[in-house]
Parts: structure tokens; C-alpha cells; sequence
């Protein structure tokens, strides 16, 4: 082996064992840190409860009232907490879903629905849709027809 | 009271005269065929962009500087910040992302105009007029009305920091890259105005517009698939894409855009459909003006927001203006444009397209609406009104569905006509895998819809496998290529036909991450005692306690989660985390600790802890890692496509065809 080799294998082998022994003493310090911390609650997190799988399906639909476009699942404000406890609460009194969205629509209004409503002005939302892309579809399909028609009496 | 940072709003000034004379020159240079004068116009955008690149040095040098004179740096940096996070700060708040959409812009126009500058003489003098004038909007707004370079009455000692949902590593590339995807849609605009003012939409047309728009395409696609990313790894609720307002008007630039990509082929192949191409284009360039200015004017939280920020009056004027110009300019000209006329037969390609398109633009409306709609219900007087998740699965839900199918049909399909007998043969193949799959599925899980989603992803899956086999086997046969070296040749020869395949084929990856993960998601949401158990599918998890760590800045509220695996010996450490950065502890950001197994993810979300117990949010995430590998390959795939054919090979075909 030539002599330069072997310095660059000894070179080598000394940067491997350096970097285990920095990954070694880096990974000690991460869990003494974490087990030397003795557990403190931390006052600033409110305080949670376990949604059920039911409760979580109603929550999803609703909004939450101080957020952009996050339902109360996935928010962490103080208010959506609020509302999770609630549902949570009024599932386990048996009341059923319709009876749940009501009750919030009643206290935070309309928008508090991610599903806009089947009925009044919300109804706009579902409606014009379908209505604009038919009339795309319907546009289309006419155009097509007429100019082709236009086609073959050319011909 | 001059200082170092002035000379960066100097350059913005001399930016903004600049451009104003490009603009007038490049016009004139067009009508009076004037070349010395177009050279100058050309010049003066290079020239541009060094000035922008030199004013936005001077802000990312003033905020590692931590010149805390200036309010924007005083606004979103402090000491404490790393490096990265300083710098990244640059483009977090309104000021600094306009800045860095012009920038980048001025960069992108000077690229384009110089590899484009020997292309049509016409088309290179009005793009460079629209590009200026789409660049002194944005410079005017920021000269006179959003001023980066504005100093406080005093020096501060040090800044507020960094809004903490932005301090993520997904942050330093998502926001740049979404913004870019927004602002490079004004090179396809203003090269298609431009043909449209020169009545120059042919072929020579097609080849300039093709590329910019394939850049500023896979730009956005980009800026969605890291949005995903960082919504997955950051929000905690087990998803990556929620339908939220913010994510809708990125995706509608989007969803138009890929629309014209494919109605340009009807165009170039048929001469058909320009004139709906046009008007493609134009959305999807408002649709991007629309999406930078609904992000940066606070509307979408409520209307009476966007009246406090005068910013968001100038976009809305911007929009409205070049909207109206562009669509009087396509009434000017719709004469010497053809649309749909004649369409031999609704099985040719071209009816395909056009399908393709109208689902496109469905997709898009539909998405448009849902998004305004809260703030036309506002604006009306009426109650505010939501209009979340739930409404886009229902409408878009099934377009997506029909898209899906489109995309094992459309290559079937010949240009002008296919025979019924021949498209039939073709089907053969997907329609029984289709067939097969669904019932398999509705056999075994009885979920109709999930069984249809999967189905029509093999449907699509054998139609490409076909077009690939069946192109090989063409290859094998009038060549002694293997069928390997068949398949990648096919790839080097049509580039463009089986580089869109492979898009195709990562669309469907990426379907059936989307169809699996939403549709298959498992979820638990509970409050564990320290030292106590529970299970989700095939993992039994330990709650071993939670511990605080103070950082130079924040706080990090840390959970230890043991995982063993039914069957494994091994258990591995999951930490989901809770960030509380100083100056902003009232909103806690939180770290989701995620498991990566080949088939699913394990998902870990700390939604609170107190003295002996924690709650969380498991999740099991099954087939997500195909969303990243679909839209990582579809990245891919672009790249090929992109990627510039050697100058050995074009001459090689020109001698073959000459």
C-alpha cells in the first residue's frame, strides 16, 4: 500500500469516529435535557379533551369563528377548543347532528357552517355551479352543432 | 438623514423610469420598425433586472445587518433568529413579497427577452411594451405605496421576529416558489397578448409561448405540492390540502393553466380553438394577479379588512384594467381567430381537449366561486357565510372523476377522427382492468366511491402501459433495440408525447396517494396518562412524558411517544412537538412527528398537555408517500420535457428530412 494511502484511510477513519463521538455526546444532551426537565404543564396550552370519532366528524363541519378557512379540528385558538369541548359534550348528551349545527349556527351564525346551507342564501353556492358549467356544456355543444352544420352545407 | 438603505429605494425609482420608457419605446420601435430603438427597450430590461437584483441585496443585507432603522426589518426579524429564517424573512410580509415578485419577475423578463430577442420581430417589441407595463405596476405600488425601504423616526434596539407559522423549513421554500409560480405566468400572457396584437398565432407562435408556459407551470405546481408538504408537516390535522381559501386561488391559476398547455396542441396540430386558448391564457394571468392580491390585501378574512390596506384597491384597479383591456383586445381581434368551427367527429383528439378543457375551467369556476362567494354575501349586506371542505369535495369531487377517465381515453384518440371499431380495440385492454378492479373492490370493501376512484386510476394506468407497449413494440420490431432500451428511446425520440405520459402516469400516482390517504385515513384523538398505552391498526403506543426546553428564542414542549410494531422487535421514538417563540406565545406553532412506513404514515399530533397526562391526534396516513412520489415525479417528467433537445440531434433530423 502506498504510504499516502494509508494517511488517507487513517484520515478517514479518524473523521468517522469524531463524528460519532459528536452524533454520541449530541444525542446524550437531547435526552438529558428531556428527562432532567422535570414535567411541567405549560399554563399558556388550554387544556384539551379526546374527541371522540363522532364528535371529530361534527366538528369538521364547522368553522372556526376567529380563523381562516380552518375548521375547529384542525385550529388551536382558545374559542375552537371551547367549541370542540362543546360538541364533545353535547354528543354525549345523544343529540344528534343536525340538532349540534344547529345549536352553534344559533350562537356564531351562518358562517360558523363549513357547508354552506341547502336553503336561502347559501343556496347560491351550490346552485350557480352546476347551473354555469351546463350552460358551458350546452353552449358548446350547440356551437359544435351549428358550425358543423354550416360546414357540410358549404360543401 | 440619508443612509445605506436609500440607495435601494433609489434603485426602485430609477427602476420604475426605466421601465416607463421601455414601455413607450418598444412600442413605438414595433410601429416605426425603428431597430435601434428596440435594441435600447431590450437593453433598458436587462437593465432593470440589475437594478431590482441590486435593491433587493440591499434589504437581505440590511435584515443580516439587523438594521433595526428600517421598519420592515424592525417589523419581521429580531437578533435572536438564525441566518436562514433572517434572510427568509425577506418575502414574509407585504412589502418585501411585492419586492420580491417584481425581482423576480425583472429577472425572468430579461431571460426570456434575451433567449427570445432574434424570434419574430413583432412579438419581441409588444411582449417587452406588456411586460413593462405589468412591471411599473407593481414598481409604482411599491415606490409610492409599499415602500421596503421605509426608515423609522429612531433606531430600535431589536425586532419583533418572524410570524412563527413561517418558521418552518417548508416555509423558506413554499412562499418564493408560490409567488415565482404567480409572477411567471406574465411571460406566457405577454408573449400570447403580443401574437394577438401582431395577428401572429401560428406555429412560430406556439414554439415561443411553449416554454415560459411550461416553466411557469411547473413553478406552481411546485409552490401547490410544497404548500401540501408544509400543511402536512405544520397544521396537524392529517392532511395536506384543506380547501382553504388561500390554497384555492393558488390552484386556480393552476387548474387554467394546464387547461391552455393542452388546448395550445389543438392549436399548433388543427389549427382550432386560438381563440379560447387566448382567452385561457388571459384567465389564467388575472387568476394570478387575483391570487397575489387576495393573499397580500387581507379580504379573505372579511371585506372590511381590505378597506384598511390601500394596497389592495390598486390590485383590484390593476385587475380590472388589464382584464377589460385583454378581453376588448380579443373582441378587437376574434375576426382572424378560429374557435371551435368544425369539429369532424366528438372522437377525435382535438373533442377530447376540448373536454379536458370545459372540466378544466368547470373545476376552476366552480372553485372561484365557492371562494368569493363569502365575500359577495358580505358585500350584499347578508350574514357572513362559509364555504369550507365539504362543498369542494361535493362539487369538484366528481369533475375530478371524469378527469381521470378523460385521461385513459384522450390518448387514444387520433387527430380528426377515430374509428369506433379501432378506439373499441384499444379500450379493450383498460376497460377489463377497470372492470376487474371495481369489482374487487365493491367486493371487498363495499365503498362504492373509493372502488371507482382506484378503478379509474387503473384505467388510466393500462392506457399508458399500452401507448408504452405498444410504441415499443413498434421500435423492437424496425430496430434491433431490446424492449427496455425500446420504452427509454421512445422518451428520447418523442419527447413531448411520452414526457406528457409520464406526467399522466404521476397524475395518477398522485390520485391514488390522494384516494388512499383521504379516503382509508385512520384516526384516534386521545388523552394518555403518562406511562399508559393504547393501539391504532397494526402500532402499540407508549406515553412516557412530556418535557419543556428552552431554546434562545422559543420554548419547545416536547412529548415521548414509544412505538412498537405488531411483530417487530424493534421500537422506535416519536416526539410531536409545541413551539412557543418569544414575542408570539399566544400562538403556538406545533411539530407533527410522522413515522414513514412504506405503506402508511404514522402521524402524531400534540394537541395539549398538562401535570400527568397529554392528549393527541394519531393518525394513520395509509398510501400519502405517493402524493410525494406522484408530484415529485411529475416534477421529473417536466424536466424531461423541458429539457433542451442537443443541437447534434435537431440537425440530424433536419439532414434526415431535407
Amino acid at each position: 500500500m502506498h504510504k499516502s494511502d494509508i494517511y488517507t484511510a487513517l484520515f478517514g477513519k479518524f473523521i468517522l469516529s469524531m463524528s460519532l463521538i459528536v452524533l454520541l455526546i449530541s444525542s446524550l444532551m437531547v435526552t438529558s435535557t428531556l428527562s432532567a426537565a422535570a414535567l411541567e404543564p405549560d399554563p399558556l396550552q388550554p387544556k384539551m379533551i379526546a374527541l371522540t370519532n363522532e364528535a371529530r366528524s361534527i366538528a369538521l363541519k364547522l368553522q372556526c369563528p376567529v380563523c381562516d378557512g380552518q375548521s375547529i379540528v384542525e385550529s388551536q385558538a382558545a374559542v375552537s377548543v371551547q367549541m370542540k369541548q362543546k360538541v364533545q359534550e353535547l354528543v354525549n348528551q345523544g343529540k344528534s347532528e343536525q340538532e349540534i349545527l344547529d345549536f352553534f349556527e344559533e350562537r356564531y351564525g351562518m358562517m360558523v357552517l363549513r357547508e354552506p346551507p341547502y336553503s336561502g342564501f347559501g343556496l347560491g353556492a351550490w346552485l350557480i355551479p352546476p347551473i354555469v358549467i351546463s350552460s358551458i356544456v350546452i353552449w358548446f355543444s350547440f356551437m359544435l352543432r351549428r358550425k358543423n352544420q354550416q360546414y357540410k352545407d358549404q360543401q | 438623514m440619508s443612509s445605506f438603505t436609500d440607495l435601494g429605494y433609489i434603485f426602485l425609482g430609477l427602476s420604475l423610469v426605466i421601465a416607463v420608457y421601455a414601455c413607450i419605446a418598444s412600442l413605438m420601435s414595433v410601429r416605426s420598425q425603428n431597430n435601434s430603438l428596440r435594441t435600447r427597450s431590450l437593453i433598458s430590461m436587462y437593465l432593470i433586472a440589475l437594478l431590482m437584483v441590486s435593491a433587493a441585496s440591499v434589504l437581505v443585507y440590511s435584515f443580516i445587518n439587523h438594521d433595526f432603522g428600517l421598519r420592515y426589518v424592525t417589523m419581521h426579524s429580531n437578533r435572536s433568529m438564525p441566518l436562514y429564517y433572517t434572510i427568509a424573512a425577506f418575502y414574509s410580509g407585504q412589502e418585501g413579497s411585492l419586492l420580491y415578485w417584481s425581482t423576480t419577475l425583472s429577472v425572468l423578463t430579461a431571460i426570456s427577452l434575451f433567449i427570445y430577442r432574434n424570434a419574430s420581430y413583432k412579438i419581441v417589441g409588444y411582449s417587452t411594451t406588456i411586460l413593462a407595463a405589468v412591471f411599473i405596476f407593481f414598481v409604482y405600488v411599491l415606490v409610492f405605496h409599499a415602500n421596503p425601504f421605509e426608515r423609522l423616526p429612531m433606531d430600535m434596539p431589536d425586532g419583533q421576529g418572524l410570524n412563527p407559522l413561517l418558521r418552518d423549513p417548508g416555509m423558506l421554500i413554499h412562499p418564493p416558489l408560490l409567488l415565482a409560480g404567480y409572477m411567471s405566468w406574465t411571460i406566457p400572457f405577454a408573449f400570447g397578448i403580443a401574437g394577438l396584437l401582431s395577428n401572429d398565432i401560428g406555429i412560430r407562435w406556439i414554439q415561443l409561448i411553449r416554454k415560459p408556459t411550461l416553466v411557469a407551470w411547473g413553478l406552481q405546481t411546485g409552490g401547490l405540492v410544497l404548500g401540501g408538504w408544509w400543511a402536512y408537516h405544520v397544521l396537524g390535522w392529517g392532511g395536506y390540502w384543506g380547501w382553504d381559501p388561500v390554497e384555492n386561488v393558488a390552484f386556480l391559476p393552476w387548474l387554467t393553466g394546464t387547461a391552455f398547455l393542452h388546448s395550445i396542441m389543438v392549436v399548433e396540430r388543427r389549427k382550432k380553438l386560438q381563440l379560447w386558448s387566448i382567452s385561457l391564457l388571459i384567465a389564467t394571468f388575472s387568476l394570478s394577479i387575483f391570487g397575489t392580491f387576495i393573499v397580500r390585501s387581507g379580504i379573505l378574512s372579511s371585506v372590511h379588512n381590505f378597506a384598511e390596506s390601500d394596497v389592495g384597491h390598486y390590485f383590484l384597479a390593476f385587475f380590472a384594467t388589464s382584464l377589460a383591456a385583454s378581453i376588448s383586445l380579443v373582441m378587437i381581434k376574434s375576426k382572424s381567430l378560429t374557435d371551435v368551427t368544425t369539429f369532424e367527429s366528438a372522437t377525435a383528439r382535438e373533442s377530447g381537449f376540448l373536454i379536458n378543457n370545459i372540466i378544466f375551467v368547470s373545476i376552476a369556476f366552480a372553485t372561484f366561486w365557492g371562494t368569493i362567494y363569502p365575500m359577495i354575501s358580505e358585500a350584499l349586506g347578508n350574514q357572513r357565510i362559509t364555504v369550507g371542505a365539504p362543498f369542494y369535495e361535493k362539487v369538484n369531487g366528481p369533475l375530478f372523476l371524469i378527469l381521470l377517465f378523460l385521461m385513459g381515453i384522450g390518448p387514444l384518440l387520433n387527430w380528426s377522427n377515430t374509428k369506433r371499431e379501432i378506439l373499441l380495440q384499444k379500450l379493450q385492454l383498460p376497460i377489463s382492468v377497470f372492470t376487474i378492479c371495481l369489482l374487487i373492490g365493491i367486493g371487498f370493501s363495499g365503498d362504492i366511491v373509493l372502488s371507482l376512484g382506484f378503478s379509474a386510476c387503473s384505467f388510466v394506468l393500462a392506457t399508458i402501459l399500452y401507448e408504452y407497449l405498444t410504441g415499443a413494440k413498434t421500435r423492437t420490431r424496425n430496430s434491433s433495440e431490446n424492449y427496455f432500451y425500446a420504452v427509454y428511446s421512445l422518451l428520447k425520440v418523442d419527447r413531448r408525447k411520452y414526457g406528457g405520459y409520464l406526467v399522466h402516469l404521476s397524475v395518477v400516482i398522485l390520485a391514488i396517494g390522494i384516494i388512499g390517504s383521504s379516503g382509508l385515513q385512520t384516526h384516534k384523538e386521545i388523552n394518555m396518562p403518562i406511562n399508559s398505552q393504547t393501539t391504532i391498526g397494526e402500532y402499540t403506543l407508549e406515553y412516557t412524558g412530556s418535557a419543556t426546553i428552552e431554546k434562545a428564542d422559543h420554548t419547545i414542549l416536547a412529548s415521548q411517544i414509544v412505538v412498537s410494531r405488531e411483530n417487530r422487535e424493534t421500537t422506535r421514538e416519536m416526539l410531536p412537538q409545541t413551539i412557543y417563540y418569544d414575542n408570539f406565545e399566544t400562538q403556538p406553532t406545533s411539530r407533527v412527528a410522522i413515522i414513514p412506513f412504506i405503506k402508511e404514515d404514522l402521524y402524531i399530533f400534540q394537541s395539549g398537555v398538562d401535570a400527568n397526562s397529554a392528549t393527541f391526534a394519531i393518525f394513520i396516513n395509509p398510501l400519502v408517500n405517493l402524493v410525494w412520489v406522484g408530484s415529485s415525479l411529475m416534477i421529473l417528467a417536466l424536466t424531461i420535457i423541458f429539457w433542451p433537445v442537443s443541437d447534434k440531434r435537431k440537425y440530424k433530423t433536419h439532414s434526415k428530412s431535407s
